[in-house]
């Protein structure tokens, strides 16, 4: 017979059961969401599909590997961030009040990066902005923004002693009035005066004239070593063209950051002998020893040939290095998210902590090689590379270690409060 | 040094000159003739650009330089044809009709690049190379052919107007459109040909063009529609010199400025020094007094 208080113990004990399965199993099904700022139009679009795709087989990549905590993750995409602040911005919104994102990776437009990170920090989501502009991890960023992939400024301080020493440090910059030109100026001439050399910088409109001879006139050939150039894409095609024109190839040193050509092939014979400042090898056979078998499955996954074109596009360049920034973001999240056991946005502060400081190890999650969060400015630190253009494919002629690349930086968001 | 600069401004001035004059003077003769600010005509120069790249590889450059500026030709004869037949009582729907042709021509050859290519924006390569050592700098001697076309085609243009029947009809057109009517001058065809023959200039500058500026796309065409603009007007519009004239004028302005300054503010700069001819002469510099 049984009695009443056994009843009573077996049906709490069944409910309490039930209860906890039940919220644990639900736990289990419930899925981690990770929104993508995406521009699918504007002049970023082509970058934005690309990125859209590295984000999309990182998340594959990490459900094979039992998702985070072993809770699968889902890809959310906004509409159009249409390469515009303000329409970023409210795509951002959007993708977390309405979509439920949980983290979101941002634009590559440093501008919609700018007009998003406040958003951020109100809506207390971590946001990792793919514009590369330095301000995004100085003035403008917070303690929810972190930065996966370099910025201008570290890149410039990763390369400087190389270039000062091999090609030269009388310099003419010949650059755009939008951020990206305008930064790197900045950055270039700071570092040029401090080494005692020489520096003149020539500004071009956005976007630039079609004829740019009279441009190219004003470079006074007896006071340039290196010639740097900072453009847009097709704009640094035009330019090097039109440097061509002038035989300038063949008589100063040419220097740009790999951004200004990332999506062009190099075979043009404009680009012969010109070097680049890079994040990582186009080319598979330059990549270092230690990260090719790294280097294999990352690009069989996003569907990259060895090459630096697309798989399915032989014709499409795909911006390689660029592309880390977002594959890596998806592991930075798994990694901290799994060392604090994250369960929902209430745990964001630990997961902050806990990203600020982290170290990667080089991995098929880490492909790019080992980097380090730095926690004042939650910037990324990775290695870099010098490359120069020869018989049409880049090829490597030196690695920069990330520590060459750590500039002192003002920002410090460790006392920001979550 | 600076010498050189200024060497190099100048001859870059001249050879930009004719690719005005080339620009301008089609938008006067259609403006003589029909009596309508063409707006469309940018569109024009844009298909010349966008069809010298396509045809170079098949038909080489001089074949482009012969079949784009005809197709462009015959196109814009029928639309002329389609859409200004009469003069216009009311100007405004006149420019109006140019204003949507432009929309149409840009928006469908956007679309027919996206659908083809998949880019907008191509590469022109230079039909040929050819260094100029000038000091310690180099001119592209590719310019100086397009400076020899132009002029040639310019002169072309002159024997056409006052050499031919049909340009004698042209001229009587733009006199008294009534008068030559009534003296049976096919009046329909010969405004439908001074629409043709304008925009065909446009397209040969356009041809002459892609291997300079090397990146042809469906929007290139707005930029230079102003400024033709422009010196159409300074020159007076409808007077085929006066254009002339002034292209050159502003072309070397903008070039000597150019060494002095950046690009955006030479161009602004030259556009302010023709401009200041309006102040003295309203009706431009070929203006009826």
């Amino acid at each position: 017979m049984v009695s009443r208080r056994d009843f009573l113990r077996a049906s709490i004990g069944a409910a309490v059961t039930l209860w906890v399965s039940g919220d644990s199993g639900r736990a289990q099904l419930q899925s981690i969401r990770i929104g993508h700022q995406l521009d699918r139009t504007g002049a970023v679009a082509l970058f934005g599909k690309w990125h859209n795709r590295a984000i999309d087989a990182a998340i594959k990549w990490v459900n094979e590997q039992r998702g985070i905590n072993g809770r699968p993750i889902e890809l959310v995409n906004s509409d159009d961030a249409q390469t515009k602040p303000d329409v970023g911005k409210d795509e951002f919104e959007k993708l977390v009040t309405q979509k439920r994102a949980d983290f979101v990776i941002g634009s590559v437009f440093s501008g919609t990066n700018i007009a998003t990170a406040p958003l951020a920090k109100a809506l207390k989501t971590v946001y990792f902005p793919q514009g590369i502009a330095t301000a995004i991890s100085e003035k403008f960023g917070n303690r929810h923004v972190f930065k996966s992939y370099h910025t201008v400024r570290a890149a410039i301080e990763a390369a400087h002693e190389w270039v000062f020493a091999n090609l030269g440090r009388r310099f003419t910059i010949v650059h755009s009035v939008i951020d990206f030109g305008r930064s790197q100026a900045e950055d270039w001439t700071e570092k040029i005066r401090a080494a005692g050399g020489e520096v003149q910088t020539i500004s071009v409109p956005f976007p630039a004239p079609g004829d740019l001879l009279p441009t190219l006139q004003k470079i006074d050939l007896s006071k340039t070593e290196v010639l740097y150039h900072a453009f847009t894409a097709v704009e640094t095609a035009r330019f090097l063209q039109a440097a061509r024109d002038q035989n300038l190839q063949a008589r100063v040193k040419i220097l740009g950051l790999i951004e200004g050509i990332d999506i062009l092939s190099t075979a043009d014979p404009s680009l012969e002998g010109t070097y680049f400042i890079s994040g990582y090898p186009r080319r598979a056979d330059q990549a270092p020893d230690e990260l090719r078998d790294f280097d294999r499955e990352y690009r069989r996954r996003v569907g990259i040939n060895p090459d630096g074109f697309s798989v399915e596009n032989p014709r499409e360049v795909v911006p390689i290095a660029d592309l880390f920034g977002s594959w890596q973001a998806v592991f930075l999240l798994k990694q901290a998210a799994e060392l604090v056991n994250w369960r929902s946005k209430a745990d964001n502060p630990a997961l902050i902590q806990a990203l600020e400081g982290l170290t990667m190890p080089a991995s098929v999650n880490f492909p790019q090689g080992a980097q380090f969060v730095r926690a004042q400015d939650h910037l990324v630190f990775h290695d870099h590379y010098i490359e120069r253009v020869e018989q049409g494919q880049l090829k490597v002629l030196a690695r920069i270690p990330r520590e060459k690349s750590l500039y002192k930086t003002s920002a410090d968001y460790t006392k920001e409060e979550f | 040094m600076f010498s050189t600069m200024l060497l190099l401004a100048l001859l870059n001035g001249l050879v930009w000159g004719c690719i005005w004059a080339l620009l301008a003077l089609g938008l006067s003769l259609i403006y003589g003739t029909l009596g309508v600010l063409n707006l469309a005509h940018g569109a024009f120069y844009m298909l010349g650009a966008l069809l010298g790249w396509a045809l170079m590889p098949l038909v080489g450059f001089g074949g482009a330089l012969l079949v784009a500026p005809l197709i462009v030709g015959l196109l814009s004869l029928w639309s002329g044809r389609l859409l200004l037949p009469k003069p216009q009582k009311n100007t405004v729907m006149a420019l109006l009709a140019t204003f949507a042709l432009m929309l149409i021509l840009q928006q469908t050859t956007a679309i027919f690049l996206q659908v083809t290519t998949g880019e907008l924006r191509h590469f022109v390569a230079p039909p040929l190379r050819w260094p100029i050592a000038l000091g310690d700098r180099f001119y592209d001697g590719y310019r100086l052919l397009v400076a020899g076309i132009a002029s040639v085609v310019l002169a072309g243009l002159w024997a056409l107007l006052y050499g031919t029947r049909w340009g004698r009809w042209l001229r009587a057109v733009r006199e008294n459109c009534e008068l030559a009517l009534s003296l049976g001058i096919p009046v329909p065809w010969v405004r439908a040909g001074a629409f043709g023959l304008g925009a065909a200039l446009a397209a040969l500058a356009g041809v002459l063009v892609g291997p300079i500026v090397r990146e042809v796309q469906p929007a290139m065409g707005i930029e230079v529609l102003l400024v033709s603009v422009l010196i159409s007007v300074v020159g007076g519009l409808g007077s085929l010199r006066g254009a002339l004239v002034v292209a050159f004028l502003y072309s070397v302005t903008e070039n000597l400025l150019t060494v002095l300054t950046d690009p955006t503010l030479a161009r602004a700069g030259a556009l302010g020094a023709i401009g200041l001819i309006l102040i003295f002469r309203p009706q431009g510099l070929g203006g009826p007094r």
